[in-house]
This record gives C-alpha cells, structure tokens and sequence, in this order.
C-alpha cells in the first residue's frame, strides 16, 4: 500500500472501541491516515456506519416486497416502535428478496437482520421478541443448481497460468459482470499496458443494488473462486496488490471473505501477493469504480471524471483494476477449463426473485430465453419482468419469453441484463409500487456530487408518488429523465430513470 | 507552440494543447452557462451545465473537464443540451435561494426556465439560518447550490488550510466546517479567498450582510 494506514479501518477500530466516533477519534484517525481533519469528517458524515445512533427498527425496502404487504408491514412496524419507544423507518436492499421481507435491528454501529419476517414477528418486536429467523449468512441453499460457479472449484488455478489469462478471458468472451458488461479482457490489457512500478487489482464486492444477490453467495459459499480469479488477473496485470472490497453491510461475507483469505495466504497459494480484505462504505454508489476507490482512499465515495480511468491512474493514482465479483471467479474458471469449453458453456449468474416457487442464485448459460430462466425458477402468471435491478427496465411478459438472456440481444430495445438480477411479478402486483421502491432507493443513494442527480432523484421520486396520486406528468418526467440520463456524472445518475420509463412506455394500463 | 485545430460550433478555431472545451469555446464566441467551475481553485465538473456535445462521444462532456484535441468537433448549443441545462436551473432554483445571484437570474431568463413547474422544494436548503460566528462574514447557506469552490479554496486548491468540510448526500449534502465548529474554532485563517470564489452570495462580508439588514 502507499505511505498511510487506511481512514475507513481505522474509524472501524475506533467504532468497536466506543459504539460510536467522537470528533476526537476522527482526528486521531485522519492523523494516522495522513488525511486533513476536515476530510476525515467529510469520509466520517458520508457513510452511515458511523452515524448511527441506538436502536432503530428498519424494514428492507426492495422492489419486490413493495409490490406486496410493504405498507402494511411498515405501519405495523410503526405502531411496533411507537410502543417500545425506539425509532422505525426503511433501508434499502441486504441482497435477500430471495428470503425476504427481510428487517434490520439497528443498534449503533450493529445491526441484526432478520428474514423472512411477517406481520405477527413484526409485532412481537413490541414485547422484546425476536421478530424472525436470523439472517446474517445467506442460505447455501439459495443456489438452486449447481454449476461452474456455484459447486466448489476443488483444485484452484495455479498462478503459473496467468500469462495467458488476457488472450484467453479475451476469447472466451467475457464481460464485466458487476452490470456495464465492458469486455473484461480489454480491461485487464488497459492495466497491463501501463508502466507503472505499483499497479492494483481492486475486486468489487460492493453489491447493493436491490434484486441482486449472486456476488453475496458467491462471497459468502465460493469466496476462494473469487481469490483465486483476483491472483490471475494480478498475475496477469502485474499487480502485486489485492483489496478486496465487500460492502459494508455484509458481514457474514465479510467473514468469510477474509476467512479464505488467511487460508489461501496460509497454504502459500498468493506466492509474494499482498492481499487484503476491506469493509466497504455500505452505500451503492461505493460499487461506481472510481468511487469505491475514493473510498478506499478515506474519501467520500464520490465518482471521479473519466478520464482518467482506474486502469490509467486508479488507486493512489496508480494503474488500477477494478473488477466484480463474479467477473473475477469466471477468470478463474477460464483458467481452470480453458477459453474453448468456457466458451462453449458461457456460464452465467442470475438472481431470481418475486413471484417463483424457488427464488435464489441460478447458474444458466448465456443466451438462455427469458420464458426457460422463469420457468427453471417455478414462475406462473407472469405479467413483468424488471430485468437488471434497480438500474433495470420492465418487460412485458410473455412478449418477451423468447428474449434470449445474453449480453447483445436485450440491448437492441434499450434493455441489459446487467449484474443478472430478475425480479418477477405476476398480474396480481402492483409494478408501480416496484417503481416507487426503485425511485426511492436513488434519491437515497445519490452521493450528492453533480447536480442533476442529487436534485434530480429526489424529483424523479416525487414525479413517480404523484402520477400514483392520478396526477401524471408525463413531460415533466421525460425532462428530468433525459436530465439525469444525460447529465449525471456517473451511472448512478444515467441509470435512474430506466425502470420509471420502461414502466411507463411499456405498460399503458398502468401508465394512464 | 503548436495550435491545434478544433470546431466549435461550425467556426475552425485554433487552440492551445491542454486547453480546455471551455476555454476554447468562450474564445470562440459561444456562451456556455456555468455554476461550479473555476480556474483558481479547480473545481470542476459537479454543476453540469457546461455540458457539451462532442462528436463520436456517446454522451455529452462537461466542457470545464475536457481537453481539446486536435479535430474535435463540438457543439455547444442544442435542443437537448437547452432542455438539461434549463432542467438543472430549475431545479437548482427551485431548492436554493438565488435571489442575489445576478448570473443565475440572466441565466434562468435566458433558458425561459420556470422552476415552479417541479413543484415545492424537497431539500431543506432554502430553511438554512445564516451562520454568523465570526468578525468577518457570514454564511448563509439558504444561498448555497454546493458549486464547493469554497471548499477547493480552503483545501488542496489554494490555501490548504481544510477549515471548511462537506457533509450529507443527495440534495442535503451541505458545506460546514471540520467538526461542524464555529469558523473561530475550526482552522480558518481569514484568508477571504472562499468568500472571493462564492459565485451565490452565500458568503457575505459582515458589513455588506449589515447593511442589508438595515435596508430591510
């Protein structure tokens, strides 16, 4: 690492010390990071964490259970904290619409979440009872097939192999598979080429966009797959330094990341790799690559301007990869299997949630159509599918039950699958309620950098809440849509209007 | 030097390598409205207004962060770029108190904006009470639209003192000072370039704030 310990660790130690930050922890920690006093109060005000103050109740809100009993199930969350006096309110997205409704116990700096929850556990919290099955690991079992990724490697890739990795990622046609699907081997020769004594391999664990949850499990049940594909890929970029950044949230993961870690560290496997586990932000925009490097940086999590790009001056403004998850793990496999049979196989993780009898993790290949995914995963009646996740569109089914789920094809109608996330619902939800959830989780998520996404969501949202109110206005909504598309500085921003507008074009019987 | 050949607007221009969009276009003539950006302290890029359209870029650029190449072609006016930027304006408005702020009046009359179409503000802004702890200014932020030259100012662009500090996200983030501390407490040395760079009025010299204060 260069030069100082890192702020957000630092603020952790201080945080386990004492519950919560005093100004004067945060200058002893801005001192030992070499940072000014100011800017660690900045990092200190950004990130939730070290905010938060006793005990609040806090009910998941994702796109899928809002086309439910949300409502119902936060007002009896309410009346629950009116009586035992403690505050209530919501919280964006843990990765569980697969067991959800889920709900978080927020006790300072520690939360316990709980999933599934119904009415009854919820109400129970009033007289101290537990209100649900504890959560913090996600069920193994949420992986219902096997495959490539989500049976255990056994034998990891020999590092040895790395020197072909670029060629062969290249050939096997991979792509970014945090949600942007830039091909993967383009990247990795981005960092390559540059001259630079210290470059960085970054692997980007910071998932949090709701409907996803495929980089959970495989942190939390495959995590050395994941560490194996960020020592090619270093190997391969000539980095001799690995941070793995799990979002902040996910401590179970957190663990286990670490956990595998030390093993692979113990058994010699890095060789001279230096690696490190980093507890991320908790904030979606920490996922933004640019901005989970400003964070790594004891930063505020704010997007850079491009360019420069992480692979030009990233880390430290050194040659940085900046790589997902899943993307890193398929390296791994490319490694293991050879460019050819990959190929051949393309494997891919979807996170399937809503109205199927098994919503989990689904290893499918490329390419699958849409109607088979659902099919695979026991879904009936279905009216709409919001494929991607938040940054995702509607689609109408069944026109679309013959969309082959591969990287081109959904782009010809200005949809992706991005990370892989498909939220179903039957004739029976309501989709406006799903397109609430999203418009609130960007007003929320926004960083508060440029100005049309951090005025521009929370306009989006007010937009959205009143056409469900029978007042719709429909230009005002193109406008700021195209505002934030075109304006914003960062994906974030472009992205928040996709699902309002898909809904919207697409769906007449719910648009007027 | 070696000029480089760039196209603003239709008009073949010369420009310096390294220079920016912006730069470039202002020379040539073309007015592009920005709020955030400023040579001295380094601020770029936040405001978006700036924001132009250059050939072979998938979508626009701000033209404060960019640098010319040499056969760029770029357009700084357009419907679309006419509909953001008033959009943003609007907004910016519409949450913030700009009465003061003569540029952004002749801005919002040149883009026809109309900020009350959005409705009520939804950020707490215009409800922030002026903050007058010191002998030399006051802050009052009601006017603040987080352009941050301020902060560049204070930090790493000028004076590198890091009195001032940013907190919050989305339309709450909110300059403050380190610890939230009185400015008597926090570092500053009264240097006034923060209150120089303030494109809004939200830094007010004491006697200025006094004066109008009488005048109500």
């Amino acid at each position: 690492m260069d030069q100082h310990p890192l702020l957000l660790p630092l603020l952790d130690k201080a945080l386990e010390r004492r519950k919560h930050l005093e100004p004067a922890d945060i200058e002893d920690a801005a001192r030992s990071a070499g940072l000014p006093a100011a800017l660690a109060w900045e990092t200190a005000n950004f990130y939730p964490r070290y905010q938060a103050r006793g005990v609040r109740w806090l009910l998941v809100d994702e796109p899928v259970l809002r086309s439910r009993n949300f409502d119902e199930l936060l007002s009896a969350l309410k009346e629950a904290a009116v009586a035992a006096g403690v505050a209530a309110g919501t919280v964006y997205s843990y990765g569980l619409e697969a067991v959800g409704p889920a709900l978080v116990v927020e006790d300072g700096p520690e939360r316990r979440v709980y999933a599934p929850v119904d009415l009854e556990g919820i109400r129970k919290l009033a007289d101290g009872s537990e209100p649900g099955t504890l959560a913090e690991l996600m069920p193994r079992g949420l992986a219902r097939t096997g495959g490539w990724l989500l049976d255990s490697p056994g034998k990891l890739p020999d590092l040895s192999g790395a020197g072909g990795l670029i060629a062969d990622v290249d050939s096997a046609g991979l792509r970014g598979l945090g949600g942007a699907l830039f091909p993967s081997g383009r990247k990795l020769a981005a960092v390559q080429a540059q001259e630079s004594d210290v470059k960085y391999v970054v692997v980007n664990g910071d998932e949090s966009e709701p409907g996803n949850f495929k980089d959970r499990w495989l942190m939390e049940h495959n995590p050395r797959l994941v560490w194996a594909g960020a020592a090619l890929a270093a190997r391969a970029v000539g980095a001799k330094e690995i941070i793995f950044y799990v979002r902040g949230e996910y401590t179970a993961a957190l663990a286990r990341v670490e956990a595998a870690r030390a093993e692979l560290e113990a058994s010699g496997y890095f060789e001279d790799l230096h690696t490190r586990t980093f507890r991320g932000g908790g904030l979606y925009i920490c996922g933004e690559e640019s901005a989970l490097l400003e964070s790594i940086e004891g930063r505020r999590a704010e997007p850079r301007l491009k360019p420069p790009y992480p692979a030009e001056a990233g880390l430290f403004g050194r040659p940085t990869l900046v790589s997902n998850v899943e993307t890193l793990a398929h390296m791994a496999l490319i490694s293991l299997r050879g460019a050819d049979s990959y190929r051949e196989y393309s494997p891919k993780l979807f996170s399937i949630s809503g109205d199927v009898r098994r919503p989990g993790v689904y290893e499918l290949p490329l390419g699958t159509p849409l109607q088979e995914a659902l099919e695979t995963a026991g879904a009936s009646d279905t009216r709409a599918v919001l494929m991607g996740g938040a940054a995702g569109t509607f689609l109408r089914f069944p026109e679309n039950a013959s969309l082959p789920l591969d990287y081109d094809a959904p782009r010809a109608l200005g949809d992706s699958i991005g990370p892989g996330a498909l939220m179903v619902f039957d004739s029976s939800r309501d989709l406006w309620a799903a397109a609430e959830s999203v418009t609130a989780f960007f007003a929320h998520e926004s960083c508060g950098r440029c100005f049309p996404c951090s005025l521009g969501t929370p306009h989006l949202h007010q937009l959205v809440l009143r056409w469900r109110q029978g007042e719709a206005q429909p230009e005002l909504m193109r406008q700021l849509g195209e505002t934030l598309e075109k304006g914003s500085l960062c994906g974030l921003g472009q992205a928040a209007p996709w699902a309002v507008r898909s809904l919207i074009d697409r769906f007449e019987e719910v648009a007027r | 030097m070696n000029l480089i050949p760039v196209v603003v607007n239709g008009l073949l221009v010369w420009a310096e390598p390294g220079a920016t969009v912006l730069n470039v276009a202002q020379k040539a003539g073309a007015g592009i409205p920005t709020l955030c950006h400023h040579e001295r302290t380094g601020t770029k890029g936040h405001c978006r207004l700036c924001l132009v359209e250059i050939a072979g870029r998938p979508r626009p650029e701000p033209a404060c962060a960019t640098t010319v190449e040499s056969g760029m072609v770029v357009n700084t006016e357009s419907e679309e770029l006419t509909d953001l930027r008033r959009t943003v304006l609007e907004l910016v408005a519409l949450e913030t108190n700009v009465e003061h702020d003569v540029k952004m009046a002749s801005w919002l009359e040149e883009y026809r904006a109309d900020p009350g179409r959005w409705g009520d503000p939804l950020s707490g802004r215009r409800e922030r009470e002026p903050i007058r702890d010191n002998a030399f200014f006051v802050r009052e932020y009601d006017k603040c639209y987080n352009c941050r030259r301020c902060l560049d100012a204070c930090g790493e662009g000028i004076q590198g003192v890091w009195a001032l500090s940013f907190t919050g996200r989305v339309a709450e983030a909110a300059v403050t000072t380190v610890f939230d501390l009185p400015l008597t407490e926090s570092g500053c040395v009264f240097c006034g370039n923060c209150v120089q760079v303030c494109p809004t009025g939200a830094l007010v010299p004491l006697e200025e704030a006094l004066l109008a204060e009488e005048a109500r």
